[in-house]
C-alpha cells in the first residue's frame, strides 16, 4: 500500500535533543512531539494525542532494533491517516530489544475506524526499516525536506 | 462456478529461508492480503537424504536443506501479481537452489471467512 497521499509534512521533521527531566525519555518525547503535531494538524489535541500515544506503548513497546520506533496513535473520530519520520538528534531510550538507543520515528496516527490500512501501513514502514540502507540515509538527513523526500523514494521503490 | 469464485487465486510459496518469512508476511500485510497459513514443510530431498540411506552416495541429487516453511493464501486475483512482485524482491534470486518456489493456481471452491 502506497504511503505517500498519507504523508504530512508536520510529521517529518528533525528534533533537537529532548530533555526527560525526571521522567523517561519516552514521555519526554510523547510530551513534545504530541505539541508539536497538534500545533500543526488541526483538529488534534496534544494531550488526546499523547495519551494514545502511551496508551499503545503500555502494551509493548514501538521500538525495534536498529534504533527505529514505529508510534502510533489510533484515536476516535478521526477520518483522516497521517503517516511521517522524525528524527532525533540525540537518541532516546525506547526500550528496544537490541538495546540501542532510538532515533528514528515512523509515525502512523489514524482513526479508530481504520485499523486495518493503519496495519498495511504499519507494515509498508516496517518493509522500509529493514533497508539499512534507508535508514543510513534517513541519519544523514539534515532538514525535514529530505526526510520527505526519502520516505517518498522508499515508497516507490517498494512494490 | 461463480464469477467471484474464479477471481480467487490460491497463492504456494515454498520458503527454504526461514529468515524472510517474517519479510514475506509483513509485506502480504503491506499489499492487503488478509490471510495466510503458515506450514513446517519439509523438502523430499530432505527426507530422502536423512530417512533412506540407500540413496546416501547419491546424496549430492538433492540440495541440503533444513526444512521449510509453506505458506498458503487465498487472495484475490488482483493482489497475485504483486505478490509475485514482492517475493522476487524479498527472496531476490528465486532460480537459486535453497532459496524458494512460488504459483498459484485457480480457486474452484471455497467457504470460510472471506475478507
Amino acid at each position: 500500500m502506497k504511503i505517500e497521499p498519507f504523508i504530512d509534512e508536520s510529521l517529518v521533521q528533525i528534533l533537537p535533543s529532548i530533555e526527560s527531566g525526571s521522567g523517561s525519555d519516552k514521555d519526554a518525547f510523547y510530551e513534545t512531539v504530541s505539541k508539536k503535531i497538534a500545533q500543526d494538524l488541526s483538529g488534534l489535541d496534544a494531550k488526546t494525542l499523547r495519551d494514545a500515544f502511551l496508551k499503545r506503548e503500555a502494551i509493548s513497546t514501538t521500538a525495534e532494533p536498529l534504533g527505529v520506533a514505529f508510534p502510533h496513535a489510533v484515536l476516535e473520530d478521526l477520518e483522516e491517516i497521517y503517516v511521517g519520520v522524525m528524527r532525533v538528534k540525540q537518541p532516546l531510550e525506547f526500550g528496544a530489544s537490541d538495546n540501542v538507543p532510538t532515533d528514528l520515528f515512523f509515525f502512523i496516527i489514524g482513526g479508530s475506524d481504520k485499523i486495518w490500512q493503519q496495519g498495511r501501513i504499519l507494515a509498508r514502514l516496517g518493509r522500509f526499516a529493514h533497508s539499512r540502507d534507508f535508514l543510513r540515509k534517513c541519519r544523514k538527513a539534515t532538514t525535514p525536506s529530505d526526510l520527505f523526500t526519502l520516505l517518498r523514494e522508499e515508497d516507490l521503490r517498494h512494490v | 462456478m461463480s464469477e467471484e469464485k474464479q477471481d480467487q487465486k490460491l497463492v504456494i510459496v515454498v520458503l527454504d529461508d526461514r529468515e524472510i518469512l517474517d519479510d514475506l508476511l509483513m509485506g502480504f500485510v503491506d499489499l492487503g492480503v488478509r490471510g495466510a497459513t503458515v506450514l513446517d514443510s519439509q523438502g523430499m530431498g530432505q527426507i530422502i537424504r536423512q530417512d533412506m540411506p540407500i540413496f546416501s552416495g547419491l546424496a549430492n541429487l538433492f540440495p541440503q536443506t533444513s526444512g521449510s516453511v509453506t505458506i498458503l493464501s487465498v487472495m484475490d486475483h488482483s493482489l497475485v501479481e504483486s505478490s509475485f512482485e514482492l517475493i522476487d524482491e524479498i527472496v531476490g534470486e528465486i532460480d537459486r537452489p535453497n532459496s524458494a518456489i512460488c504459483f498459484s493456481l485457480p480457486v474452484e471452491q471455497f467457504r470460510g471467512i472471506k475478507h
